[in-house]
């Protein structure tokens, strides 16, 4: 489906994915050394949430900014497409999918490990910020628009990087094997501003799921390199995933860059309520 | 699936985000030197001010400490000073140590050095174990046969250490004596600019002995023996018969005596423990407040010459003990036991006129020029001793609060309570009512000695007390010296500096300050991105905003040891080539390691502060801020 103005479809209803896609086994023999992967259960859901609201105030006006989640579940491995035009709430669902913005109502909001659940809803009502934080670097990866990898650290220990924030020993060789596997080998000793956009956003995918988190949240991770590149990206992302078995919620206005990749497509239904005010319910099940 | 577990990652992550801070300057080494030079611009002319301050300043102050020439005070008059009082005066907390002086009159010696025909007369000074003068020069206290010279005489006399010289001591009557010392230090100019020998206080106070008249035997010195005169509290004088009204008028006119009555014979027991005199007549003669001495004793007698009187001093304020047995002394009781004692000096004839007590030692002696003491040293026992004749008897002679231990032999015992003594003794004794005596065993002279020091040096403990010790001999009236306004110059240099230095530093400082708060608050404005995306990453707040802090510390260490560096290559430039033409025998700036440390410390803790903005800046950013690209 090409990019363009939402599409307006039947909401709130969720299916899993069951797409099967094709497995590139592109280094086997590495990864035999990797640390257990997460396996294949689509079936496990890892986040879950229920009549989730964040209003925003718009700057200089009384006008406001709705965006409603009446219900999202992510299930283990899955590769979910956000797509939306700009304005439509992408950046405040990932807030609220990355713990950083608290939302002004909700009912449920859990994430689900092997053996522990963990109610994020009551961590934003407590306003445990260490404790966000601590959930944060042990779930999440995340991928920004134009990477985001710390300019003074080399290209290496920003990927090394998660992992020492966790206190983890870092394993020289995954990365290694990773970097090979997504092209960057020689550009590990350089400094992110030599590398060229699309070496960043692939450094920047490397860096988010090195430390095997359950969940890579990635926004608009190629926006900032042309088509041809972006689509090499994102099947190279798309690859490592699976291999790592991460759960991917990808934020893209293009739903064709996504279109072979994505197990499941989400859109936004946005409804003017007059007065300059929006509001945008997430979750229409796009095909 | 497995799930990272954050146990045990606190104590790697402690290691991690100072990495990440110094990643972060290295990163951005430019403006990073920048910063640096510039801190290290401010400090070190600040650390050059100190370094010169403390040069000059403490030089001069180690000068004025270590010349105790400065700490020295002493009186401009002579007058006798009693060694309580001089003690006293060591004792107090700003007094470094005292040293006794000898009049100024007899410290006047002429010097003969044993090469050359050149003849000086300095002034002789005592100086004792731990005299600052000496020592602070770097010169030993000399002992007895030696001294130490002035580099002023030294170089009159051609005199350096080791060399022997004579010294000669002359008094007004024409005797002279010399000594030999040998020189074993020689004083520096700053020390004393005056020709001066030190010598140790047993020989100066030998020589002002000797001046006085006195012999001074250990040295061989001749002279006179400085025996006591003999004090009474008051006399009886006995005869035949009764006295005229105008006889008895003639016992008061010029005789020191201001009534003459007939005694009461419980009045005359009760003052002399005998009883009164069987004859014709006893008059009590009384002075007003003071002792009687031998010349009121001869007057008495050249008033009533020709009609037979007898003399009978007596001294009632001497209180006795006696120790019999000198092997008594057990530790458990005392060995002296309480006694009376009274003093009977009567010719046989006079003892048969008067049925007073018989004494060997006979007659009172009216002169002046007294045996030695040991020839009074006879005493009459009672009876009860039972101590045999020719035996010794230590006797304790107690005068208000000072004893003498005196040894007696007894040469006889009598019927009475009281052990009788020659009154010559008693006499004697009594006369430390007004003068020091000392009692010499082994001559077995009682001796009249110096009551005190005629003037003394004395070193404050610190420059800074001298002004205190000042005021305090001006209080208790005694004109002083001290080098006042070589200390209140120092003083006041010391404290312009030290204003001059804080102003200079604390705009300085601020200029440092202003500088690190921009630097490290702009650092954290333009690195919004990266901080919100460590926090993204799940760093705390503590975490981020401990990243400014950390930079301020490596900057700070960074300027301040760049600083140190800068301040030893100037302060180098400036002892060798400014300093040269300045007549310094130390360094004109320098700094002690303690106030390098704790520059250092200061400059850590202004950066600490400076850096507190720019953490609780990094503490507001918000992890959404990484994901939100505008």
């Amino acid at each position: 489906m090409p990019s363009g103005s939402p599409t307006f479809l039947e909401p709130c209803i969720w299916r899993s994915a069951t797409a099967t896609v094709e497995k590139t086994n592109l280094n086997a023999e590495h990864q035999a050394n990797d640390p257990p992967a997460p396996s294949g259960d689509h079936d496990h859901v890892v986040l879950e949430a229920v009549g989730v609201t964040k209003i925003r105030g718009q700057p200089g006006s009384f006008a406001t900014f709705e965006l409603s989640v009446p219900q999202l579940t992510l299930r283990r491995g899955e590769f979910v497409a956000i797509v939306g035009e700009s304005g439509c709430g992408k950046s405040t669902l990932l807030d609220i999918l990355a713990l950083v913005s608290k939302p002004n109502a909700c009912k449920v909001f859990t994430l689900h490990g092997q053996n522990e659940v963990i109610n994020v809803h009551e961590h934003w009502i407590n306003g445990d910020e260490t404790r966000l934080a601590d959930i944060r670097r042990r779930w999440f990866g995340y991928v920004l628009q134009t990477g985001g990898l710390l300019p003074f650290l080399s290209v290496l220990d920003n990927i090394h990087l998660p992992q020492r924030i966790l206190g983890k020993s870092v394993n020289q060789n995954r990365g290694l094997s990773l970097a090979s596997q997504i092209g960057i080998v020689n550009e590990l000793g350089k400094k992110p501003h030599q590398l060229s956009g699309g070496q960043r956003q692939r450094a920047a995918i490397l860096r988010a799921l090195i430390h095997q988190p359950p969940i890579i949240l990635a926004d608009e991770p190629t926006a900032a390199v042309d088509k041809t590149r972006a689509m090499r990206i994102v099947t190279d992302f798309k690859t490592l995933v699976r291999e790592s078995g991460a759960t991917v919620a990808m934020v893209t206005h293009d739903l064709s860059l996504v279109a072979s990749v994505a197990d499941r497509f989400l859109g936004f239904e946005v409804e003017e309520l007059g007065n300059n005010s929006v509001r945008s319910k997430f979750g229409a099940q796009l095909s | 699936m497995t799930i990272p577990t954050a146990l045990d990652t606190n104590r790697t992550r402690t290691v991690l985000v100072p990495a990440l801070a110094v990643s972060d300057l290295r990163h951005e080494w430019i403006l990073t030197s920048c910063v640096i030079l510039a801190i290290a611009a401010v400090i070190t002319p600040l650390l050059l001010l100190l370094g010169l301050k403390h040069g000059l300043v403490e030089w001069k102050r180690y000068e004025l400490v270590q010349n105790p020439y400065y700490r020295e005070i002493r009186p401009i008059k002579a007058q006798e000073f009693s060694p309580e009082w001089l003690a006293e005066i060591l004792s107090r907390d700003d007094v470094a140590s005292l040293i006794p002086n000898i009049l100024r009159g007899a410290s006047s010696v002429t010097v003969i050095p044993e090469h050359g025909n050149n003849v000086l007369t300095p002034d002789m000074l005592p100086t004792i174990a731990g005299d600052p003068l000496l020592i602070g020069n770097g010169i030993e206290v000399p002992q007895d046969g030696e001294c130490v010279v002035s580099a002023s005489m030294a170089e009159k006399l051609a005199l350096k250490v080791g060399d022997e010289i004579l010294i000669r001591i002359g008094r007004r009557e024409g005797r002279l004596i010399q000594e030999r010392m040998q020189v074993v230090g020689i004083l520096p100019v700053r020390a004393d600019v005056r020709d001066a020998l030190y010598a140790t206080l047993s020989f100066a106070e030998d020589v002002e002995t000797f001046r006085d008249g006195h012999a001074i035997r250990h040295r061989n010195w001749p002279g006179g023996i400085p025996r006591p005169y003999m004090s009474f509290d008051g006399m009886f004088v006995t005869l035949t018969r009764r006295l005229s009204v105008a006889q008895t008028s003639r016992l008061t006119i010029n005789t020191g005596f201001i009534s003459a009555e007939l005694a009461q014979a419980e009045d005359f027991t009760s003052l002399t423990g005998l009883a009164m005199p069987a004859t014709g007549a006893t008059y009590k003669l009384a002075v007003a407040d003071s002792t009687i001495q031998l010349a009121n004793l001869n007057a008495v007698f050249d008033q009533l010459r020709g009609l037979g009187i007898i003399l009978l001093p007596y001294v009632d304020t001497v209180s006795a003990s006696i120790m019999i047995d000198e092997n008594m002394i057990d530790g458990n009781t005392t060995p002296w036991r309480p006694t009376a004692v009274t003093g009977l000096s009567l010719s046989p004839a006079q003892a048969d006129q008067t049925g007073m007590p018989f004494v060997p030692w006979g007659a009172l002696r009216r002169t002046a020029n007294l045996p030695a003491f040991a020839d009074f040293s006879q005493a009459l026992v009672p009876e009860t001793l039972g101590l045999e004749i020719g035996s010794r008897l230590l006797m304790r002679l107690t005068i208000n609060e000072q004893y003498f231990d005196l040894p007696f032999e007894v040469v006889g015992s009598w019927d009475g309570e009281r052990i009788i003594v020659p009154i010559e003794s008693l006499g004697q004794v009594n006369t430390s009512r007004d003068r020091r005596l000392i009692y010499e065993p082994e001559s077995g002279e009682l001796l009249m000695t110096k009551s005190g020091y005629r003037g003394f040096r004395m070193y404050a403990n610190r420059i800074e007390d001298v002004s205190g010790l000042h005021q305090f001999f001006l209080e208790q009236k005694i004109d002083v010296d001290a080098r006042l306004s070589e200390i209140g110059e120092l003083l006041a240099l010391d404290r312009a500096l030290t204003r001059l230095f804080w102003l200079v530093a604390i705009v300085g400082v601020l200029g440092g300050i202003a500088a690190m708060v921009a630097s490290l608050y702009a650092a954290v404005e333009r690195k919004r991105r990266a901080y919100g995306m460590l926090r993204l990453m799940g760093l705390s707040k503590g975490h981020v905003s401990a990243i400014p802090v950390i930079q301020a510390i490596c900057i700070a260490l960074l300027s301040i040891s760049i600083a140190i560096g800068g301040f030893f290559a100037l302060s180098f430039v400036i002892n060798t080539v400014f300093a040269a033409d300045l007549p310094l025998d130390t360094d004109l700036c320098y700094l002690p390691a303690d106030s390098l440390f704790l520059s250092m410390l200061i400059t850590t803790a202004t950066a600490i502060g400076s850096s507190l903005l720019g953490a609780f800046q990094a503490t507001r950013i918000d992890p959404a801020e990484a994901i939100r690209e505008e």
